[in-house]
């Protein structure tokens, strides 16, 4: 399979524009869009919206036998691409190279949500599973006409249909046209449900296979496009000059110097400069005088936990059984702790970048790197005031983004657009590494209050998590906000808590307190200190206050942390991916902190274990790491992470991914800290909020637990929840100290060594 | 006087300014896509160039300061490699092809960037042990290579697979 670009997937105001009238839309477009742009634009639909339940909407199966397969879900650097046309092949069963994807173009592709939460494969992807199931028996019924022969005794093979020696393949039953379902597709509240039935997984030859990344050739050879690669006809460069303060407003804008190529853009708060040239606009926005309103609405890194404390949040009740307060107050002994993580960068390698074009006639086309093209549809209807069907967003790769993109659908496109139409030019916006540090909505800093409880033989009686989390769901864009044309939001986002509990312990209450964002109570805008969704969004800092606090209990009661852990479980898969870690990560059977962890190099080593359920996915980590006193330098040696994510879909892919999360959680628990002052964040580039090097990359082993009768579950994101714990108590079992607020940089971890 | 660079063996008069940062030129003037904007602080290395066999962050020193050099990105590799063999011809250079077989882009972002420096390495050191990697990527450039993605471990190996098939 090649990634190639179906009629469809380019603007149809772009070809109407290059070649003039275009009557008939290319057999790839489903029927509904089979429109001329002319007389769509003329009913005021220029970009009607794909049908869900219309079967040509998904696919289109071409005289050649391949197929095209629509997508409202994107790639995000994940693999999405390659296991989703696994599994559609393996559903149709045509071979996995006549499968193309088209993603995230609003005009063709359904909306089947954001891409977020490691959903892609276990709700788009399942949902494609379905359908591409009801296509094949759809075929089957044509070809079954065909060959005058009932269904029952048809068989395929590669797109090929036979019957005894008669054949016919899919390519001359359909020759491009609309395919209809010989059962209708409904798609409500419950799901999805179709006519037919998908394969068992014992007849799957293409899924479970490590088939290669299709996006992989164009991207080391420099083929594919990025969003910061789009260029288009007269499009102009913009920099937007943001706000001083997170609250701040224009005061004034001064002139940019003479014999400057730019040009300023003012509307309301957005103040930009624009040029031809990108080096233009650059250096007009290093130059460009503006005042800001003083603001100073933030409590300071150093003094967040405490006015986070202070605030009234309301407090929801996550999970209670028994009764806590009686079951701590007669314990025999108790343990407290407080955890505390702080707000980090999603960290897009290549900043925010898009490309808007607002016609005089209102249509707008945008290209993105949005998680969720149809919400950024939307959302760009709604701030410009103009119908859905005006508007096109063209999903285009972008810089891995983690969830920034996600609720938060695009700030640079939402800024262009306005641009754009206030020029009448396409306008590129692109953000500068300061304006991404410092104003792409944050991952929540939070807080952890653990107690625990004993009986006289040291079996915990009663437990405690108490939680406050700033929020994990700012979906505000701030280009509508900083022009003024969306005032006071509909919602105000909340922290919420992530996760089951797997545990059991008789008396148990846990606690979130869904804390407003810093500043938003003070600031002119609908947001203050913005923080949303970052890979396992909330359950990575409940999974961390947890799984930690596990571990402290297990040495104050002198127990081994696995068996510890082993003995309050019953699921057996999580029994299961424990052991197999355990095993793999030659886990010593121990209480914690080791005797004598040190090394002739000047060293000390420990180890640490973690587990975690992440939206039906269950994962374990081993983490081996030394640390060197003398410097607080902590050096992770060796991480295992055995993963249950039910049915396979590509194993190599799903290694990448737990290698991913290792390697990404592991910067973030060992280097990763936003900071800020009264007015605004402070760590504005790679020095003050540095990464992860590649000269601190552990040795990574995965075991992936088989479990083909479960349907899958994601993988982008269950192995980020077991890092932070697993490298506090390896730190723990090293040196006998217990960290318990992130970043464990390593002067933290020289000052706690004392 | 227009400024005269060599970019993936072919010479251009540059017409932008000369104060304008070498990746603007190569992105905005001649359209190549292999150098990225990551910072433009050369802290991340995603905008690395060979410029004279050597590698160069593209996003801050001057188009004027590359006067004259060879400039080669991604998108040259592969004809670096048939020049250095004396083919006519290769579709892609080792590096990529290891690249490409040990699967290391995730987004794919920051990999132009790691695929230079380890062009840059290997000119020098044809058979790096991990320590020397680890050092190229780490320690060696005005920054650290950065990856968002996790792709760390997977360029350690990519880098050894590009040794192995350029001996
Ligand atoms: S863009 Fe040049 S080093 Fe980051
Ligand atoms: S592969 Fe995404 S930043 Fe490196």
């Amino acid at each position: 399979m090649t990634i190639q670009e179906e009629a469809g997937t380019i603007s149809r105001r772009g070809l109407l524009r290059a070649g003039g009238a275009l009557v008939v839309m290319s057999a790839a477009v489903p029927v509904a869009l089979r429109t001329s742009v002319a007389e769509a634009a003329a009913t005021g639909m220029p970009f009607p919206t794909p049908v869900l339940t219309d079967l040509s909407t998904w696919l289109t199966v071409h005289t050649s036998g391949n197929v095209t397969w629509r997508t409202g879900h994107v790639e995000l650097g994940q693999g999405n691409r390659t296991a989703l046309a696994q599994m559609v092949a393996e559903e149709l069963d045509v071979a996995f190279e006549k499968v193309t994807l088209v993603m995230g173009n609003t005009n063709v592709t359904p909306d089947q949500g954001v891409t977020a939460a490691s959903s892609t494969i276990a709700r788009a992807g399942v949902q494609a599973r379905l359908i591409a199931a009801e296509a094949r028996a759809t075929l089957l019924s044509m070809a079954s006409k065909r060959l005058r022969a009932p269904v029952t005794e048809l068989s395929v093979k590669n797109g090929v249909v036979h019957h005894g020696r008669r054949k016919v393949s899919y390519g001359q039953l359909v020759h491009g046209k609309a395919l209809t379902a010989v059962t209708p597709i409904v798609i409500n509240g419950q799901g999805t449900t179709v006519g037919a039935t998908p394969k068992p997984f014992s007849e799957y030859t293409l899924v479970g296979r490590s088939i290669p990344r299709v996006d992989v050739v164009d991207k080391v050879s420099q083929k594919a496009a990025f969003v910061h690669d789009i260029t288009v006809p007269h499009m102009l460069h913009a920099r937007v000059i943001h706000p001083r303060g997170i609250g701040s407003t224009v005061v004034s804008v001064g002139q940019l110097p003479a014999g400057s190529n730019a040009q300023v853009v003012q509307l309301g708060n957005l103040v930009a400069v624009v040029a031809k040239q990108e080096w233009d606009a650059v250096k007009a926005a290093a130059n460009l005088p503006v005042t800001w309103s003083d603001w100073n609405g933030l409590p300071s890194t150093e003094d967040w936990p405490a006015a986070m404390r202070a605030t009234p949040a309301k407090v929801v009740t996550h999970a209670s059984q028994g009764d806590f307060d009686s079951a701590f107050a007669s314990a025999a002994s108790t343990l407290t702790a407080t955890y505390q993580t702080p707000f980090e960068n999603h960290g897009m390698i290549g900043p925010s970048c898009a490309v808007a074009d607002v016609r005089p006639d209102g249509s707008v086309t945008v290209w993105s790197a949005t998680q969720y093209p149809q919400g950024l549809r939307n959302g760009i209807a709604q701030m410009l005031n103009v119908s859905t069907e005006q508007v096109e967003v063209l999903w285009v790769d972008g810089a891995g983004s983690y969830g920034r993109l996600c609720s938060n659908y695009d700030d640079a496109a939402s800024e262009a657009v306005f641009l754009s139409r206030e020029l009448g030019k396409p306008v590129r916006v692109q953000w500068s590494r300061a304006d991404e540090h410092i104003w792409e909505p944050h991952g929540p800093g939070t807080l952890h209050d653990m107690a625990a409880g004993f009986d006289e033989s040291g079996n915990v009686t009663a437990w405690k998590h108490d939680a406050f989390m700033a929020p994990n769901n700012d979906s505000t864009m701030l280009g509508p906000i900083l022009v003024g044309v969306q005032g006071s939001s509909t919602r105000t986002p909340v922290g919420s808590w992530t996760g089951p509990d797997l545990y059991q312990f008789p008396n148990l209450l846990e606690l979130a307190h869904q804390m407003p964002e810093f500043g938003a109570a003070t600031s002119p805008y609908p947001f203050g200190l913005r923080t949303t969704f970052l890979r396992s969004p909330g359950q990575h800092q409940i999974t961390f206050a947890q799984e930690a606090f596990a571990d402290e209990i297990a040495a104050a009661t002198g127990q081994d942390p696995l068996q510890f852990r082993l003995q309050h479980l019953t699921d057996a898969r999580a029994i299961a991916v424990l052991t197999a870690a355990a095993q793999a990560g030659k886990w010593e059977a121990r209480p914690s902190p080791k005797r004598d962890a040190s090394t002739s190099n000047g060293t000390v080593t420990g180890q640490g274990i973690s587990f975690v359920l992440r939206d039906g996915t269950y994962a374990a980590a081993v983490v081996k790491l030394e640390v060197t006193p003398a410097t607080g330098k902590v050096l992770l040696t060796e991480v295992t992470v055995a993963q249950d994510q039910g049915q396979i879909i590509n194993p190599r892919a799903i290694e990448h991914q737990i290698s991913s999360c290792v390697l990404q959680t592991a910067s973030r628990v060992l280097h990763e800290e936003v900071k800020f002052d009264t007015a605004n964040v402070t760590t504005v580039d790679w020095v003050s909020y540095p990464l992860l090097r590649m000269d601190e990359t552990p040795t990574i082993n995965t075991i992936l637990v088989p479990n083909p009768q479960i349907a899958p579950s994601g993988v982008g994101e269950p192995a980020v929840n077991v890092m932070p714990s697993a490298i506090s108590s390896a730190i723990f079992d090293a040196t006998g100290v217990r960290l318990r607020t992130m970043p464990f940089t390593q002067e933290v971890v020289k000052a706690a060594m004392g | 006087m227009a400024i005269e660079l060599f970019v993936n063996g072919k010479k251009e008069e540059i017409t932008s300014s000369p104060d304008t940062p070498l990746i603007y030129v190569l992105r905005g003037e001649l359209g190549l896509r292999g150098p990225k904007f990551g910072c433009g602080l050369e802290q991340c290395g995603s905008c690395s160039v060979l410029a004279n066999n050597s590698a160069r962050r593209s996003c801050v020193k001057p188009v004027s300061d590359f006067e004259g050099q060879d400039i080669t990105t991604v998108e040259g590799l592969p004809a670096l490699w048939a020049k250095a063999k004396k083919v006519r011809h290769v579709d892609l250079h080792p590096i990529q092809q290891a690249w490409i077989e040990e699967q290391v882009p995730q987004c794919g972002y920051c990999q132009n960037g790691m695929m230079i420096t380890a062009a840059n390495l290997l000119a020098s050191n044809p058979n790096p042990s991990v320590s020397e990697i680890m050092t190229a990527f780490s320690t060696s450039g005005p920054s650290p290579h950065l990856c968002r993605c996790g792709t760390y471990d997977a360029i350690i190996k990519a880098v050894q697979r590009a040794a192995q098939l350029m001996a």
